[in-house]
């Protein structure tokens, strides 16, 4: 009867020990599952922000324009983002027969190749002109309404929020969308001031950048971040735009400042002129920094 | 009395429109309103007392909503007396309503005449603009929001199975 009495008592001891082993073989299991995968989630989370940021070569020019007479220090671009929405050949004809004159060789990248990376790498190509043939705002939609922020020069790369996460958390990207907006448009990556200023790889060599988009000069911070990184003057509109006049008052305003040799303020007192203001808009083409004024643009 | 003043009035206009050169000039636009880009036709004709004026000079201008000559031609009229002018617009031309003025002389009589058209802007003519959004940060931060949450809990429970495993061997 006792030895019945004991046998009564280890057993329920004996089935809690197993219980508890077991228990402890299933918080093994699972802590050890639960370390490998945040070390496994970590790993790709740390390659995915280091690997963000890298970007592949810089494209070749879609075309390039090299007069026999090419001076080989003077190097111009023709930056056609515009290209997939408002593709333009007389213009580009034009601009560079201009430059071609003034003894330019001129590389001409389509829209296509106008990606973040494209931007990145821009001021170590070492070009003493670039014609930004790009849309741009600086139009910031918060909720229904539109804030004035930095001029976003828009490219041609699609947003992916696996793509520059360290450039997103720091808003030197923004995601820009054509106007009108419809549902469903697509969200391409758009560049700030702020990637300018730190996230592009070298310096500009003293290079004259006319941004021919919507308000590009409606604010100076972008022309500001430019000229930190070497670039001697900033062209752009004071407001929107609309493409036909861009196209023209560039095209007059290039003639002006290669072909004839007119300073920067000169050339542009001109092209207002002959072609008056935006119709739409009434904006017009201005310069940036007023020290800039005199400048001539160096031509053979 | 009245009625005699009258009609003598009548005989004398009349007769003096019967007598008088008229010399007549019409222009027309062919559409009223022209969109950014689009060609502009003018047409007219020019008659001399109701007949056509064939091989004779027609000046034309066209004044811009600021009333600058951004057109100015001299034409020609054709056998039928009719003339016509296609243009475009420069690219910077302004967006609003244009007027067009003809003149001729004949026989020493000049005509006059005008009309108008619109310039509009449409979505062809779209501004090379945009608008900007600033990125979800709270859908961009997700992922690693997951991965904090994932690393604290193994962390957690690691402490919790260290301390347990501490215990058990204490009591053994």
């Amino acid at each position: 009867m006792k030895v019945e009495k004991k046998q009564l008592r280890i057993e329920p001891h004996r089935s809690r020990r197993a219980r508890k082993r077991r228990e402890m073989r299933i918080a093994k299991a699972i802590l050890l599952i639960t370390v490998l995968s945040s070390g496994a989630l970590a790993a790709y989370f740390t390659y995915t922000i280091l690997n963000s940021s890298s970007s592949p070569s810089f494209p070749e020019p879609t075309m390039q324009f090299k007069p026999e007479n090419a001076n080989p220090k003077f190097r111009a671009a023709i930056v056609d983002q515009l290209s997939l929405t408002y593709p333009n050949q007389t213009f580009i004809e034009a601009a560079v027969n201009t430059l071609e004159q003034a003894g330019y060789t001129v590389d001409y990248y389509a829209g296509e190749n106008v990606t973040v990376g494209f931007y990145r790498d821009l001021p170590v190509q070492d070009y003493n002109v670039i014609i930004l043939r790009v849309h741009s705002t600086c139009d910031l939609l918060s909720g229904s309404s539109t804030t004035e922020t930095s001029v976003c020069l828009f490219s041609s790369e699609l947003v992916s929020s696996s793509k520059y996460v360290s450039e997103q958390f720091t808003c030197a990207l923004v995601g820009v969308y054509f106007l009108p907006r419809h549902e469903g448009d697509s969200e391409y990556f758009g560049i700030s001031n702020v990637f300018v200023r730190d996230n592009v790889n070298g310096r500009f060599n003293n290079t004259l950048i006319v941004m021919m988009g919507c308000e590009g000069l409606t604010n100076t911070l972008m022309a500001d971040a430019f000229l930190a990184r070497g670039a001697m003057a900033c062209i752009g509109w004071n407001g929107p735009v609309l493409q036909a006049q861009t196209d023209a008052t560039t095209t007059t305003l290039l003639d002006h400042l290669f072909v004839e040799r007119q300073t920067i303020v000169s050339a542009l007192k001109q092209t207002y002129s002959e072609l008056g203001a935006d119709p739409e808009y009434k904006s017009i083409m201005i310069y940036y920094p007023e020290s800039a004024a005199n400048q001539i643009i160096q031509s053979k | 009395m009245l009625l005699y003043i009258a009609i003598l009035l009548a005989l004398v206009a009349a007769t003096s429109t019967a007598y008088a050169a008229t010399l007549n000039i019409t222009v027309k636009t062919s559409k009223p309103s022209y969109q950014v880009g689009e060609y502009i036709t003018i047409q007219g004709s020019l008659t001399y007392n109701g007949l056509s004026v064939q091989s004779n000079t027609v000046g034309l201008q066209v004044l811009d909503p600021g009333n600058n000559v951004v057109v100015s031609r001299t034409l020609q009229t054709n056998a039928t007396g009719g003339y016509s002018l296609t243009f475009g617009l420069p690219a910077g031309a302004r967006i609003g309503t244009y007027t067009v003025q003809v003149s001729s002389t004949y026989n020493g009589v000049t005509a006059t005449n005008s009309t108008s058209f619109t310039y509009i802007y449409t979505a062809a003519s779209s501004s090379v603009g945009g608008i900007a959004v600033r990125f979800d940060m709270l859908s961009l931060l997700a992922p690693y929001i997951g991965l904090i949450a994932t690393i604290l809990t193994a962390t957690v429970a690691s402490i919790v199975y260290v301390k347990r495993a501490k215990h058990r061997k204490e009591k053994q």
